[in-house]
């Protein structure tokens, strides 16, 4: 993926190429596939207006999830609560019952388990993950000392290792 | 490296992060600390266990492309904006109300100081110490026997060989 605006006229089509990964931090935050879909939304519309306050020193893509983010943010502030669990997945269609069954279970504790971190440090682990960013961009993103941020993931991935046992996958 | 690394590199390390000579001195030490291992093994399954997640969420072709719809409506009210401004009939309005700002600018900015000037006995006092000062020189400098020499413009640049311009190259005194 093209991590840079450079040309305007393109701009349209690298914003809706982010918008997948944008689209899946934001379900994981808030966890209603609706409010998802519409941050999602409001994340690159108001990239797209406000590309003058993109500084190119910063990589394209932080600068998206550091949008997204503060959408996020500000959702769940006006909810006064913290994220629901996430609406998941529908099941394959052609995945076996049991299979499925088993398959949403497990996602239904790793998403409790990523609804009992601290907001920070969820954020953390879900930038790395949809939105593929190295924990640098991160913490660029998120105007954190690099530290800070890997102390972060520290934190998290260890409960997250710990909530699954290994021959429970 | 005989000291266990901290926590966070195992981070880095476990997410591919690692510049390569900090990895290379991790591995060497992996191989000896069994409590590194084990706790490399764990933040492992983290991560395995959020990517197991990350297939998770497909978004609906239908949000796709409503944002399509929205951002290029966007892109047509911006591209619209701009042309539209330069040929309104009104535009003088933008421009007299501009020369208002200037024009009431110019009234409100305060005109600059005037320079405080000391009063003549301040004037006459610092006068009187520097012709003190002036005096003082005077009579040192009659004290030292100044040998400057003019030098001869009509003078050839080049030196004879060995001897520098600025002075006698075996780093003698210049002054006479």
């Amino acid at each position: 993926m093209t991590d840079s605006p450079d040309e305007p006229e393109n701009l349209q089509d690298l914003l809706l190429a982010y918008a997948p990964r944008v689209y899946g931090l934001l379900l994981r935050m808030v966890g209603r596939r609706e409010v998802a879909e519409d941050l999602m939304q409001e994340t690159l519309l108001r990239a797209f207006r406000g590309l003058d306050a993109y500084r190119p020193e910063g990589k394209f893509r932080a600068w998206i999830f550091h949008i997204a983010l503060n959408q996020a943010r500000d959702w769940i502030r006006r909810q006064q609560r913290r994220p629901l669990v996430s609406d998941g997945p529908p099941p394959a269609a052609d995945a076996p019952p049991e299979g499925a069954a088993i398959a949403r279970e497990r996602d239904r504790r790793i998403q409790q388990a990523l609804a009992r971190l601290s907001e920070p440090d969820r954020e953390v682990l879900l930038m790395r993950y949809y939105g593929d960013m190295t924990f640098k961009d991160i913490a660029r993103a998120r105007g954190e000392p690099l530290g800070t941020v890997l102390a972060r993931a520290h934190r998290a991935l260890k409960k997250l290792g710990g909530l699954i046992p290994e021959d429970d996958r | 490296m005989t000291r266990c690394p901290e926590p966070t590199e195992w981070v880095l390390y476990a997410a591919g992060e690692m510049p390569a000579p900090r990895r290379d001195d991790l591995e060497g030490h992996l191989a000896r600390c069994d409590a590194c291992r084990r706790e490399l093994r764990r933040l492992r399954r983290g991560l395995e266990t959020l990517e197991a997640l990350e297939a998770a969420p497909p978004l609906r072709p239908e949000a796709l492309e409503t944002l399509r719809r929205r951002l290029a409506a966007e892109a047509r009210r911006r591209a619209e904006r701009r042309p539209r401004r330069r040929r309104h009939p009104l535009r003088w309005i933008g421009a007299a109300a501009a020369a208002a700002v200037v024009a009431l600018a110019v009234l409100l900015v305060p005109e600059p100081q005037q320079p405080v000037w000391p009063d003549q006995e301040q004037v006459d006092a610092e006068i009187a110490e520097i012709a003190a000062t002036l005096d003082l020189l005077e009579s040192d400098t009659a004290a030292v026997a100044w040998t400057f020499e003019p030098q001869d413009e009509s003078a050839p640049l080049e030196t004879p060989p060995g001897q520098s311009r600025y002075g006698p190259a075996d780093g003698g005194t210049r002054h006479g």
